[in-house]
């Protein structure tokens, strides 16, 4: 998945994530980038093969690199992909006592990170 | 109350408030009207859209799989899978529908469920208990007693322990699984697109890391293209959830390379669905929205109201993908109350469809008789014949106006008294109608040719109820405005003839003062009122009457005309959420006369009174 601006960017998000490694005790973390993002919603990410949709759910804690900003996901609909998901949070449920509890499949924890 | 009465209706109002939130400050109505639009205009198209789509599919890679009935589709899958043993599979009400899971595993395979819900009543072997939150009728405590059995576990019972449980279960099974099965919630034909949402992520793991992947949909699931679909997603997750976008929307169109993709699209009625006088029922996205508000739903849970399709709605798609006993037990459980149908995001008029249904599906005799009996006591018209009663057919010619009381000297008001005032516990109130016109309305004519054909219409008797119709619209047609002290009436009438049908209670509060209680008086909202102009009748009251606050005015009595004879016990839980809290001196004023008498079951008769009554007494002091 990498791009040159995702290495750009690296240096800059090294220092990030260590404070994220000691926030989540060395959980895994993993690191994606989404073709476009809606403000407030979520992110629009493409998944290319099984490893693509391993990295996005089944690590602890998922870093959503957002810079295309669309008004709605439609217009990644418009794109080509073979598969594809909207993330709007980490995996959760409510399912035993309506008790909100994140990470029951999923990461526990999705940050986006917008990428001006 | 049992326990799990309270976890049902802690679990829905929960919901019901989540989502009252969530609506306010959006604008639901072009959000609704903009969804409503293109599922109608893509099930009137589905032949087409389904060739379209079928055939990008293929040439994306996808197998698609028409299948007629729910046998035929489990054979294909079953056939697919080869020597698949170990399947991960999503929640699907389709799948349910198919018993493709019980299916599977009779050919000695292990399917497991991984929606947390579906997992925990998998355990239980249990049917879901609803649409979306299939475990709603279990507490922690209940979960834990089952994993601490079933595992070997000691875990209290948390949802978060019980959540990190399934968690480190589940993974293996995800990570292992020769196939997965997930259902779709639309597919869109420009582009071919599947789409499927979901907050676990249970969906995106079973669909991405097994070689071989089953989409399971029914016919009515197509739309016209991806314009639009986020509209739909969003009120899809916003009337099930309470969320405007659940956490993962996953979108499907090609195989991944490691990956065989099926497509299968069951009809098992829903083509006969879409093309019956109920086809406004095939527009249910299965968002479960009108369970979470159902009041019968909320005291029974799933497993009384349906197998797999629960509630109003439930029962008719049950009359046309399951069997007509279900179907006919599932209406039965239906107040007719209409509460769900300001829920339903399509629009859909379930009320009016189940009496349709129940015009297919005569009572059986122990339930037809005490309703006739009752009948006979409560509504017996006068003018008719002995046996004539609420539920039985009208006479023939109907059109006369004989009152105790009329007025001729103008014609543009009537009242139409209706025949509840006419059971004798009703005397009190019957009279203070008449008196209320005597005083406030004293040109208008009383028409009392008795029933509005309300429970004929909702019991399924449809003829009657057009005739009813008929005949009420030849008497009313000289006057500008007809006033109804009765909110059923007034609610059924109004939505047939328009504004010139009013309620009587709004209409006599500018001609009266507003008069303080020494103690509290409380307002009781009729639940066919909870639509269209009757809604504003509390504010118009309060004009004259000073209502206290009651957490429960909205809530429903469980009257039901006869459903409290029909179902006791139901009505009676009902009924038994209204009284918290409630001592001392008080009165609750309602415009509803089965609601009244309904109330008076537990607050005794002095305590409930009629709008139109109360506030003449009030004006007389």
């Amino acid at each position: 998945m990498a791009t040159e601006w995702h290495q750009a960017l690296q240096s800059q998000l090294d220092d990030f994530i260590e404070k994220l490694k000691d926030r989540f005790q060395r959980q895994s973390i993993s690191i994606v980038e989404s073709l476009g993002f809606v403000p407030g919603a979520g992110a629009f990410v493409s998944i290319g093969s099984r490893s693509d949709a391993e990295e996005l759910f089944l690590s602890e804690v998922v870093i959503i690199l957002c810079r295309n900003q669309l008004e709605t996901y439609e217009a990644s609909l418009a794109g080509e992909f073979s598969q594809a998901c909207f993330v709007s949070a980490e995996s959760k449920t409510a399912d035993i006592e309506k008790k909100l509890v994140s990470g029951v499949h999923g990461p526990k924890e999705c940050i986006f990170v917008e990428v001006q | 109350m049992s326990k799990f009465n309270e976890n049902v209706f802690k679990a829905t109002n929960l919901t019901v408030q989540k989502r009252e939130k969530l609506f306010r400050g959006h604008d639901l109505d072009s959000l609704r009207e903009n969804a409503q639009a293109k599922r109608a205009m893509s099930l009137e198209n589905a032949d087409v859209l389904w060739k379209i789509s079928a055939e990008q599919f293929q040439e994306n890679g996808i197998t698609v799989f028409f299948a007629d009935t729910a046998a035929s589709a489990n054979k294909f899958i079953s056939e697919k899978m080869g020597d698949a043993k170990l399947i991960v599979k999503g929640k699907s009400l389709t799948t349910e529908e198919m018993e493709l899971r019980q299916f599977l595993e009779k050919e000695e395979r292990e399917v497991v469920e991984t929606d947390l819900g579906e997992w925990i009543i998998q355990q239980r072997k249990e049917l879901p208990s609803h649409f979306t939150a299939p475990a709603i009728h279990l507490s922690a405590g209940d979960v834990a007693q089952m994993v601490n059995r079933k595992f070997g576990e000691n875990l209290p019972a948390d949802a978060h322990a019980l959540t990190a449980f399934a968690r480190r279960h589940l993974r293996e099974k995800f990570r292992n699984a020769d196939a997965g099965i997930i259902g779709a919630n639309a597919i869109c034909a420009k582009p071919a697109t599947v789409l499927s949402v979901s907050n676990e992520g249970n969906v995106s793991l079973s669909s991405r890391l097994p070689e071989k992947l089953f989409i399971v949909t029914g016919w009515d699931r197509i739309y016209d293209s991806v314009e639009g679909i986020e509209g739909v997603q969003r009120l899809l997750s916003a009337s099930a959830t309470a969320q405007e976008y659940t956490s993962y929307v996953d979108f499907f169109r090609k195989p991944l390379p490691h990956q065989q993709v099926f497509l299968i699209v069951l009809d098992n009625g829903r083509k006969a669905l879409m093309e019956s006088v109920f086809s406004d029922g095939a527009r249910c996205i299965r968002c479960g929205a009108c369970l979470n508000i159902c009041p019968v739903y909320e005291e029974v849970g799933g497993h009384t109201f349906g197998k797999v399709y629960h509630g109003g709605i439930g029962a008719l798609l049950t009359e046309f993908t399951g069997n007509d006993r279900d179907a006919s037990a599932i209406a039965s459980y239906c107040l007719r109350c209409k509460t769900c149908e300001p829920a339903c995001p399509m629009g859909i008029p379930i009320a009016d469809l189940l009496a349709r249904l129940s015009e297919s599906h005569s009572l059986p005799f122990y339930l037809s008789l005490p309703l006739r009996m009752l009948g006979r006591r409560v509504g017996a018209m006068r003018g008719r014949q002995k046996d004539q009663g609420i539920g039985d057919s009208p006479p023939s010619s109907g059109t006369h106006h004989s009152s105790p009381i009329t007025h001729h000297s103008s014609r543009s008001v009537a009242v139409f008294i209706g025949c509840m005032f006419r059971n004798p516990l009703m005397k009190r109130e019957r009279k203070g109608i008449e008196s209320t016109v005597a005083r406030f309305f004293p040109d208008a004519q009383i028409l009392d040719s008795g029933c509005c054909g309300m429970p004929h219409f909702y019991k399924g008797q449809l003829s009657v109820a057009v005739e009813r119709l008929e005949i009420i619209e030849k008497m009313i047609e000289p006057f500008e405005t007809v006033l109804l002290p009765c909110s059923s009436g007034f609610a059924y009438l109004r939505e047939r003839f328009g504004d010139k049908i009013e309620l009587m209670s709004m209409a006599m509060v500018e001609k009266l003062e507003k008069v303080d209680s020494i103690s509290p008086v409380y307002y009781h909202q009729p639940c066919h009122l909870k639509t269209g102009p009757g809604t504003k009748e509390k504010a118009a009251l309060n004009q004259v009457i000073t209502f206290s606050s009651w957490e429960n005015e909205n809530r429903c009595c469980g009257s039901g005309g006869t459903y409290f004879v029909q179902h006791p016990f139901v009505s009676r839980k009902i009924l038994s959420r209204k009284e918290p809290g409630m001592d001392g001196k008080f009165t609750i004023v309602t415009s509803c006369p089965s609601c009244l008498l309904q109330l008076r079951r537990v607050f005794g008769r002095g305590r409930v009174a009629h709008s139109v009554s109360y506030m003449l007494q009030s004006a007389t002091k």
